[in-house]
């Protein structure tokens, strides 16, 4: 069931908040709910009245939410209904670059200190909490707080170890790519897999040591033991429980990654288009935009998103979706610089994108599933699939047609200098590829509004509208 | 710091070994639990040292960096 589906469904529990007693989130009228169960209350009257909630808020670290006096989703089990802010489009962990999901560790950090300063302590720190709202890591779980537990080490240190501290390790000291072990291990990367796979040079970073090798060692060594925990009348002192976060932290902070060598990373000086072309591009995709009005636009194959910031200076609602972790990390941090808000760089490789998956396929959503945007922006995108990827244009088209209600694409000819430098590694099995059979291919799942050659450019843009108007 | 270097040295020669694959079906949990309390006492002597630190400075400086109430900043 897609995430519109369930919008437009009265009630409906979100597949993928089954887990927690505390509550659920559910959706009624196009809305967002959280249901507070009365076990909970307790909680949540502490985490208000505390002062943490506004603290929290305030620093952009939570979410906000309103208390409601809707109809709650089970009216035996509820205490309160919340609504909170709503976030226009849920992002994964295996979609964030470098800096995203180091920035979402480091606020997972902060927000526990604050929560201890405040006796409470997060109950989990999973990734998944986490999302980039107005561009800040946010967390979105209002109810993953717990009263602090005296004397208790972190429940959530082994879910933070391996949903961030593992995964920031290895794409900092082996593969910026190994990111994309979050989608292979819904809960985290294993620590004994990250420890293996981390170079032997890790070992000298003594937080590294500590909270991943040793930590593999020791999740190893008392798994195979069977003595029940409550034998051992150990306690931590809360200094020991910040000296844990203090050191998570000094682990997360000292982790870099920057962006060498990339095929993409200077594409746009590398492209056959003069400035004056782009420029000619820019105002074209604006134009269209301007005619369209949508609420929501994907820009594919975002590069550092050039384009993507004509809509989201338009107070759009944009994500700019590239294969390559540099081209999103230059424009995440770019973004984060100039104070964007409605722009989200995200990684995608639109052969093989983000699926349904987790429990019952239901707990993260595809990209399919989370859309359709308003507008899929496909600019210079459309012979990488063609020809780099041998997709042919009506699969192209269909696929496309499933994201978006209009589309905005760049047709580009195996003249452009562009096109031959892919060609020039190939044999040209492309027959096909040609303006005539690109719209042919395309006019089955869109109509056709604008078409316009680009001045300087052997390039065309088109604006489409799909011919599913229930989408 | 003669302490401290040996306490090093010891936790790098057992990191030497690599870790086998743990079995799919143990629970990495209690491992994670009962971690926590090895690492205590040594991240718990950081924490007073800082805030010893922090109370030196304090007496030149009248500033405070290091308070352990809880509200640190990691931003």
């Amino acid at each position: 069931m897609t995430f519109q589906a369930l919008v437009k469904m009265n009630s409906s529990a979100h597949p993928g908040s089954f887990r927690d007693p505390s509550g659920f989130l559910f959706f009624r009228e196009g809305l967002l709910y959280r249901q507070i169960n009365h076990e909970y209350s307790e909680t949540y009257e502490h985490l208000i009245e505390s002062g943490l909630y506004d603290k929290l808020v305030e620093r952009h670290l939570l979410i906000p939410h309103e208390e409601t006096s809707v109809q709650p989703a089970t009216p035996e089990t509820a205490y309160k209904i919340i609504v909170p802010e709503q976030v226009p489009y849920i992002s994964y962990g295996y979609e964030w670059c470098f800096s995203q999901l180091k920035d979402a560790a480091l606020a997972t950090l902060t927000i526990q200190k604050l929560a201890m300063s405040h006796g409470m302590s997060l109950k989990d720190a999973s990734v998944y909490n986490i999302q980039f709202h107005r561009n800040h890591p946010v967390l979105i779980d209002t109810l993953s707080f717990e009263k602090l537990p005296a004397g208790k080490p972190w429940v959530a240190y082994r879910q933070f170890c391996q949903h961030f501290l593992a995964p920031l390790a290895l794409m900092s000291y082996r593969d910026v790519r190994l990111s994309s072990l979050l989608r292979l291990y819904i809960d985290g990367v294993p620590l004994d897999l990250a420890s293996s796979l981390l170079p032997f040079r890790s070992r000298f970073s003594i937080p590294l040591l500590m909270h991943i090798h040793l930590h593999a060692k020791s999740q190893k060594r008392y798994a195979s033991r069977h003595e029940p925990l409550e034998k051992k009348q150990r306690q931590i002192s809360k200094r020991s429980l910040i000296g844990i976060i203090d050191s998570l932290t000094s682990a997360v902070s000292k982790l870099k990654w920057r962006p060498a060598d990339t095929e993409w990373g200077d594409y746009y000086n590398a492209t056959n288009y003069s400035q004056s072309a782009l420029g000619e591009k820019g105002r074209y995709v604006a134009d269209f935009l301007k005619t369209i009005e949508p609420k929501s636009v994907w820009d594919l194959g975002a590069n550092t998103g050039l384009f993507s910031r004509i809509a989201s200076d338009q107070e759009i609602s944009t994500l700019a979706y590239d294969i390559d972790p540099a081209a999103v990390e230059i424009n995440y941090l770019g973004c984060k610089e100039r104070g964007e808000q409605n722009q989200l760089p995200l990684i995608c490789d639109l052969t093989n994108p983000s699926p349904d998956q987790g429990w019952a396929h239901q707990e993260r959503e595809s990209l399919i599933s989370r859309g359709p945007a308003d507008v899929a922006m496909a600019l210079a995108l459309i012979h990488h699939l063609a020809i780099s990827n041998n997709v042919p244009l009506s699969q192209a088209a269909k696929f496309l047609s499933r994201l978006c209600r209009h589309l905005i694409i760049e047709f580009v000819p195996k003249s452009d200098s562009q096109v031959k430098k892919l060609l020039t590694t190939r044999e040209d099995v492309f027959p096909d590829y040609e303006q005539a059979a690109f719209e042919r291919a395309f006019a089955e799942y869109f109509s056709q509004e604008e078409a316009v050659q680009i001045p300087g450019a052997e390039r065309t843009l088109y604006r489409f509208a799909n011919r599913n108007q229930d989408l | 710091m003669k302490r401290f270097v040996t306490v090093f040295l010891s936790i790098l020669a057992v990191s030497l070994i690599s870790p086998h694959p743990a079995a799919a079906y143990l629970d990495p949990g209690s491992g994670s639990f009962l971690f926590q309390f090895l690492i205590a006492g040594l991240l718990g002597a950081g924490v007073a040292l800082k805030v010893f630190w922090g109370r030196i400075k304090q007496v030149f400086t009248g500033k405070n960096d290091n308070d352990i109430s809880g509200a640190g900043e990691n931003e």
